[in-house]
């Protein structure tokens, strides 16, 4: 396999890695069928190698106004640390709070509904980064572990938040997908952003998953 | 297991199931608040030890743990509790819980395990639950305060806006409050002013809001109402107020108590929340002026 130089990727790696990526994908929407009953679309993903202080500018560009939406926000840990940003227009995440809440045998206490609405959302962006996040994982050969995910709206977004997760001048691997659920006029943004901290196990990763092939 | 004796001294609850959720390990917290010693359930079904259990939220969260391999955070403030444990605090009947679920792998990374972690939250929660109320209900009759309604007028108003359901809002307050005020004190003003809100509470639905706008004057939010409804339920609270009378009688003194009322409905005219309480207390005005105990509705200006 190409791609020697330790500091950044090659075409070829590049390519493997949005093929996992694929792959991980197209096996977490059969097996989200599976556990909630909801066939979700993931699209093909795009990757990019960003430096973290263009992050946010950057999920902006691709949203539009951000100012509707709310982000899910979720970090983890494997080899390499990671954030998950699952970012729902404001029309959307009424709609998928009103469906899992139809799925789940809950009493909502009309006081505290917008809190409750949030945390409703943090359980089903809980479920849908974990899926995507864990078959990544688990095809990569990696243990990830993560944090309880929290809801911020898309005008905290700021570059404060990339701050206190990389170093400003830090490179990352972003990946972005558009998520739809199948027969619903429903979908938002899946960001997965990984810090190449360990550059050498993610390249080592892939061309184990590259040898199976040869 | 060496890691027992960690295990039994925590804090927590600590269960562990295989995939067809049988219990491999129950610490010694859980026995302590189940009351089911480890010896008499591990190797057993989980769901034959505690049936309520057997909810689609449950099943779906063990099931995307062994599945995923991914963790499951479970809100208090969603589910309250997952094991229902009795403990009387602040209003609670049962133990609050933070519960977290998690994989456990073996060797070759497969989910053998779930294992589940249960966090007694019940103190911070009562105290979170008082803060709340404190923040969002008059301190006096207990019914929601001003700050609440103008946030919950909005957000119906926006539920309107998506939904175009009907929204209506009574705006009464107490005939010659002041003079009950000066005639009999303060105290018994106090006392009026709960008995009031007190008979439009018994009055309303569950879905409807009773807050104190200010002073002696009060506002019902009545979402999916139309006009005609609102007047009913207008003129029932009205009719309560008059008729109980013995519910004004204290140990201090007793007086003839009555309210006027008036109400509005959002149409397509009134385009902001606001505009409809303006119309709500411009008909109660109306009502005061047409002579008091009345309901009077404005509909369209």
């Amino acid at each position: 396999m190409e791609g020697n130089d330790d500091s950044t990727f090659s075409e070829l790696e590049i390519d493997t890695l949005q093929e996992i990526m694929n792959i991980a994908f197209g096996q977490a929407s059969a097996d989200l069928a599976e556990v909630i009953n909801v066939f979700i679309v993931l699209s093909v993903p795009a990757l990019r190698l960003k430096k973290a202080v263009s992050l946010s500018e950057f999920i902006r560009v691709e949203i539009g106004d951000l100012k509707d939406f709310k982000i899910v926000e979720q970090s983890y840990w494997g080899k390499s640390k990671g954030v998950a940003l699952l970012a729902f227009p404001h029309e959307a995440e009424l709609e998928l709070i009103a469906m899992f809440r139809e799925d789940s045998d809950m009493g909502i206490d009309s006081d505290m509904s917008d809190e409750l609405d949030n945390e409703m959302l943090i359980e089903i962006g809980n479920i849908l980064i974990g899926a995507c996040v864990s078959k990544m994982a688990e095809l990569l050969k990696d243990v990830v572990t993560f944090v309880p995910p929290r809801v911020i709206t898309g005008e905290q977004l700021s570059e404060a938040f990339v701050e206190n997760r990389f170093e400003r001048e830090a490179r990352v691997i972003l990946l972005k997908t558009l998520f739809q659920i199948e027969g619903r006029e429903l979908s938002g943004h899946l960001f997965l952003v990984n810090s190449l901290d360990s550059i050498h196990t993610l390249k080592d990763a892939l061309r184990a998953f590259w040898k199976q092939y040869e | 297991m060496i890691y027992r004796q960690v295990f039994d001294v925590l804090n927590l609850g600590l269960v562990i199931l295989d995939e067809g959720l049988h219990v491999c390990y129950w610490n010694r917290w859980m026995t302590r608040h189940s009351g089911f010693d480890c010896e008499n359930i591990i190797g057993s079904p989980l769901l034959e030890f505690f049936p309520d259990l057997d909810t689609k939220y449950f099943n779906r969260s063990v099931r995307s743990v062994f599945k995923f391999g991914s963790f499951v955070f479970m809100s208090q403030k969603l589910h309250k509790y997952l094991f229902k444990f009795e403990k009387k605090v602040s209003g609670f009947q049962h133990m609050q819980q933070s519960v977290t679920m998690g994989p456990i792998k073996d060797k070759d990374n497969v989910v053998e395990h779930v294992f589940i972690v249960i966090q007694d939250v019940t103190e911070m929660a009562a105290y979170e639950k008082k803060l709340h109320n404190m923040n969002i209900k008059d301190g006096l009759t207990g019914v929601y305060n001003r700050r609440y309604l103008e946030t919950r007028l909005k957000d119906e108003f926006d539920r309107h806006k998506r939904y175009c359901h009907a929204l209506s809002v009574i705006m009464f307050d107490i005939d010659h409050f002041k003079s009950i005020n000066d005639t009999f004190g303060h105290q018994y003003g106090d006392f009026v002013l709960k008995e009031v809100s007190a008979t439009a509470l018994d009055t309303l639905r569950v879905n409807d809001a009773l807050a104190r706008y200010g002073g002696e004057e009060f506002c019902c939010i009545l979402p999916e109402t139309t006009i005609s409804s609102a007047m009913m339920v207008a003129e029932r609270i009205r009719k309560n107020v008059e008729s109980q009378e013995n519910r004004f009688e204290s140990t201090m003194t007793s007086a003839k108590v009555t309210i006027s009322l008036g109400v509005s409905e959002l149409c397509e005219i009134t385009d902001t929340h606001e505009m409809l309480l303006k119309k709500a207390d411009d008909a109660l005005y109306k009502a005061k002026r047409e002579g008091r105990n009345r309901v009077v509705s404005m509909t369209l200006f």
